[in-house]
């Protein structure tokens, strides 16, 4: 008859996986907390370095190093291993595309965070002329076989021009009344006026947010538009405050502070860590992370430009004769 | 005073007792169910307020599941081997060596509604045996409560087989007996007493000479089954302080039955075969057999409560003062994997069952209180036999959930900080390269399955097949893939960017669907059901959270609360015509 297992077997196997478990536990532990062997087999806390990427097809070099490169599903990029306590410089870049650069720091334990902003080098415009030609059969009294007509498309873009306000103004209807003759006649007039959502009045009250222009509210960041520079704030106290506002190098309230002024500015499409920003001098994207030298890629350089960002994150450009659209 | 004569032994609930006895069995059966929701609970606050701590917990425990699962692939792999020789090993010539001739095979068949066909199934097989079978005698144990359907069946049966065994008795087990919940305890109960009234005390058949086989009416033994129980039994020391187990193999309809509950029936078998190797911790389980003499001096099986199958093991254990074990036999019998007619109604039924048998933790408080009480068996045994079972239902509540879901906790609710660290970057690919090395002992399970499966039977290729998996759709599928295949190579940056910007999981999943179908499509219905049987191994992780963890917690919840299921749940037995 064959015996079941035998106890000799059971039991060594048993006590070799208790000493297995007993030694591997805090070993995964240890190397779970980025525990390394360093010089002479010292023991060094390690850190990391984590990039989060909209783009796909990327390639990341750490310190002029290459890491790896992503496919179309696996964009962001974890690297390992960094000792700690100093920067590294953290390239990424695609074909046809600025790169994007950051120096981000590294401490023991932690991973650092930081968000990929890259603009492709040549965008694609479409230029949207204020009349079109249209065909037209020729007559009697025309021989004419076209005639130019108001372009629906430039003129449902201008309606995006009309005025250019903040997140928070809205219309507001007065009736003021005066005596003419002796008869009481009402008049009524719409005025614009900022109104905060409740839960942003304090935030609003203590920054003096009445004081500025285009507010704005992004997934619990707060910008603004104070002369000529974009402020940003997180205001969701209870809330763990994104990557760019809890580094240790960065401050509660970001500032994009250039030497030139900015005009005008808007979210950068599905980000609340990058915005759109109006210069003399063109349109660009700026990030909010002021962790090293910030990246700011231009989508036009020229001069006498405004801008508007349309519901379909597609970016209308207005030179004073004809728009430009795009989209990347 | 013997344990067996005290007011304790045939308790089922707390319900049962008065006083002090009744808190403290009230608080046993609390016990189960504060252990395993308070580990949840521990893991839940623990990833609140200190990710960390969980963090460790949670790497500490997939290293010790990675263990266990090797520890156990050992048993299983080596039970396997054990089984199959078992199968092979010629068990007339074994049992010629021996005076075995005296031994009579009892073997009670409790039915409820079950079909006709069934009943004759299970027949059929003992009228196979290579057992002498005029020792063999038969009990028809039917219920009065499923009426006279019922009692014809066991009337036609016992016409058509009186004369093939030693005897068939037919037994009615009247309703709405005092003290008896409606379930199978009280039905082979009866069946045994009228067995040993009608049948062994008018033929004067010693007790002690006659084995009883407590059988579901869907249970199929091989033509060598009562041979290979008659050499345990007769070559087991002490052999009527021993339940002698086989293995339960849900092979009668495995072919009928969908994938999911396929997963459900071999996890059951697996772990009665790991158990078989572990024949310390082994307990009686659904089909098992017992020594005549051993059951009547407890008064056979328990008929106020549902899991009599393994109350019975510990009915004796507690009556023999812990000198009882069961006798592990290594040799299958075969039985139904729960089928509907309906996939969703085999789910359903899928976990009614395994919520039937992971009722059984309310065999807990009761072999603790009996520990307690019964200070004759030795204290290392009761220890031993309590860390065992805490151990076992314990791991069988929590440990899939910890494994698939609460693992993932402290990364969801550790907040920013813990979030920030190198461990909550680790934790996940710890476990997931710690799973997926534990996964070889699901492929070895997988093997040892698919190893036991019957072959498919003919004809069973020639059904129809789903609708969506037709040839001609193959060709629809293809159609539907071709321009993607058809761009790539002409424009792939227009395709990445397409993919990129819009659709690329919905995109990349699709396709890789689509593949498969196309696959699938140009195989034959037995290819089919052949790689369906492979592939359906990958639900093992839902098997084991849906059909173990949940209806585990149910079970304990419900002891805990004091909701006694008051009554056995009999598995319909639906089978395809052509597996009858």
């Amino acid at each position: 008859m064959m015996p079941p297992l035998s106890k000799r077997v059971r039991m060594t196997t048993l006590w070799l996986s208790v000493l297995i478990f007993i030694v591997g536990t805090p070993l995964l532990i240890g190397y779970s907390q980025g525990y390394r062997l360093g010089d002479a087999l010292s023991l060094i806390q390690t850190g990391g370095i984590y990039i989060h990427s909209d783009m796909a097809n990327t390639t990341v070099y750490i310190d002029g190093e290459f890491v790896e490169d992503n496919g179309v599903l696996l964009k962001n990029t974890l690297i390992q291993n960094l000792r700690p306590n100093r920067t590294y410089e953290v390239w990424v870049e695609k074909d046809e595309y600025r790169s994007w650069v950051k120096e981000l720091p590294v401490e023991p334990n932690l991973v650092t965070e930081a968000r990929v902003l890259m603009l492709p080098k040549n965008f694609e415009w479409e230029i949207v002329p204020a009349s079109t030609t249209v065909p037209v059969v020729p007559t009697a009294t025309s021989t004419a076989t076209s005639t130019l007509v108001a372009n629906p498309v430039f003129v449902s873009l201008s309606e995006h021009f009309k005025t250019d306000r903040g997140q928070f103004v809205v219309d507001v209807a007065t009736t003021t009344y005066a005596y003419d003759s002796g008869v009481r006649v009402a008049t009524s007039t719409t005025i614009a006026e900022v109104q905060f959502p409740e839960d942003l009045m304090e935030f609003a009250s203590s920054s003096e947010l009445d004081q500025a222009t285009l507010v704005r509210e992004r997934d619990g960041v707060v910008s603004w538009l104070r002369d000529g520079d974009v402020y940003a704030a997180w205001v969701r106290r209870e809330d763990d405050a994104p990557h760019i506002f809890r580094d240790a190098t960065t401050t509660q309230e970001l500032l994009i502070d250039w030497e030139d002024t900015i005009l005008r500015y808007q979210w950068y499409p599905n980000r609340n860590d990058a915005v759109i920003v109006l210069t003399e001098r063109g349109v660009y994207a700026v990030e909010l992370d002021d962790r090293s030298q910030r990246n700011i890629q231009p989508f036009i350089e020229e001069p006498g430009l405004t801008f508007r960002i349309l519901p379909d994150d597609t970016l209308v450009v207005w030179d004073g004769e004809v728009y430009r659209t795009t989209s990347w | 005073m013997n344990f067996v004569e005290t007011p304790y032994f045939h308790v089922a609930h707390a319900r049962d007792l008065k006083g002090r006895d009744r808190v403290l069995f009230r608080a046993l059966e609390f016990f189960p169910g504060v252990l395993s929701w308070g580990t949840i609970i521990l893991i839940v606050t623990l990833s609140i307020y200190a990710p960390v701590a969980a963090a460790y917990f949670i790497i500490a425990f997939d290293l010790y599941w990675l263990l266990k699962t090797f520890y156990l692939s050992l048993h299983q792999r080596h039970n396997w081997k054990r089984l199959r020789h078992n199968m092979s090993v010629d068990w007339q010539a074994m049992l010629e060596t021996l005076k075995y001739e005296h031994v009579h095979h009892l073997v009670i068949l409790p039915f409820y509604k079950e079909s006709r066909e069934t009943v004759d199934a299970a027949l059929r097989g003992l009228a196979e045996s290579h057992y002498d079978r005029s020792r063999l005698l038969v009990v028809l144990a039917a219920e009065e409560r499923a009426g006279t359907e019922a009692e014809a069946i066991a009337t036609a049966m016992e016409e058509k087989y009186r004369a093939v065994f030693g005897s068939v008795l037919v037994s009615i087990h009247p309703d709405g007996l005092p003290g008896e919940i409606k379930g199978k305890g009280p039905n082979i109960t009866y069946a045994a007493i009228q067995a040993r009234d009608k049948i062994i005390r008018a033929r004067h058949i010693p007790y002690k000479h006659v084995i009883v086989s407590a059988f579901d009416i869907d249970t199929v033994v091989e033509p060598n089954y009562l041979n290979c129980l008659t050499w345990h039994f007769l070559t087991t020391e002490d052999r009527h302080n021993a339940s002698y187990q086989p293995v339960p193999l849900y092979n009668n309809n495995i072919w009928d039955v969908p994938a999911i509950s396929r997963v459900a029936a071999f996890s059951s078998t697996l772990w009665q075969m790991i158990q078989q190797e572990r024949a310390e911790k082994l307990t009686s389980f659904s089909s098992h057999a017992i020594s005549f003499k051993a059951l009547e001096r407890v008064g056979f099986w328990q008929k106020n409560m549902v899991s009599d199958d393994s109350r019975i093991f510990w009915n004796l254990f507690l009556a023999n003062n812990g000198n009882y074990r069961t006798v592990p036999i290594s040799y299958p019998v075969s039985m139904d994997a729960t089928f509907a007619p309906s996939t969703l109604q085999t789910l359903v039924n899928v976990y009614r069952q395994q919520f039937r048998w992971l009722w059984g933790v309310e065999n807990l408080p009761y072999m603790m209180f009996g520990f307690i009480k019964n200070k004759a068996i030795p204290l290392k045994q009761r220890v031993y036999h309590t860390l065992v079972q805490v151990e076992g239902w314990w791991s069988l509540a929590t440990h899939p959930l910890i494994i698939l879901l609460l693992g993932w906790l402290p990364l969801i609710l550790g907040g920013e900080a813990f979030r920030d660290t190198v461990l909550s970057y680790n934790l996940p690919y710890i476990t997931r390269n710690l799973m997926i090395v534990a996964m070889s002992g699901l492929v070895l399970a997988a093997m040892i399955a698919f190893s036991f499966m019957p072959k498919l039977p003919e004809g069973d290729g020639d059904r129809k097949r789903p609708r969506w998996l037709r040839p001609l759709h193959g060709l629809l599928f293809a159609a539907l893939v071709a321009p993607y295949v058809l761009l790539l190579p002409v424009a792939p940056d227009a395709v990445t960017a397409f993919i990129d910007t819009y659709l690329e999981v919905f995109v990349t999943i699709s396709l890789v669907l689509l593949f498969v179908l196309i696959v699938l499509s140009c195989m034959s219905n037995r290819q089919l059901k052949y790689i369906g049987a492979s592939a359906q191994w990958l639900l093992v992780p839902f098997s084991i959270v849906l059909f173990g963890a949940i209806p585990g917690l149910h079970a304990q919840t419900r002891l805990m609360l004091g909701a006694y299921v008051g009554q056995f749940w009999v598995t319909p037995k639906h089978r395809k015509e052509h597996t009858i």
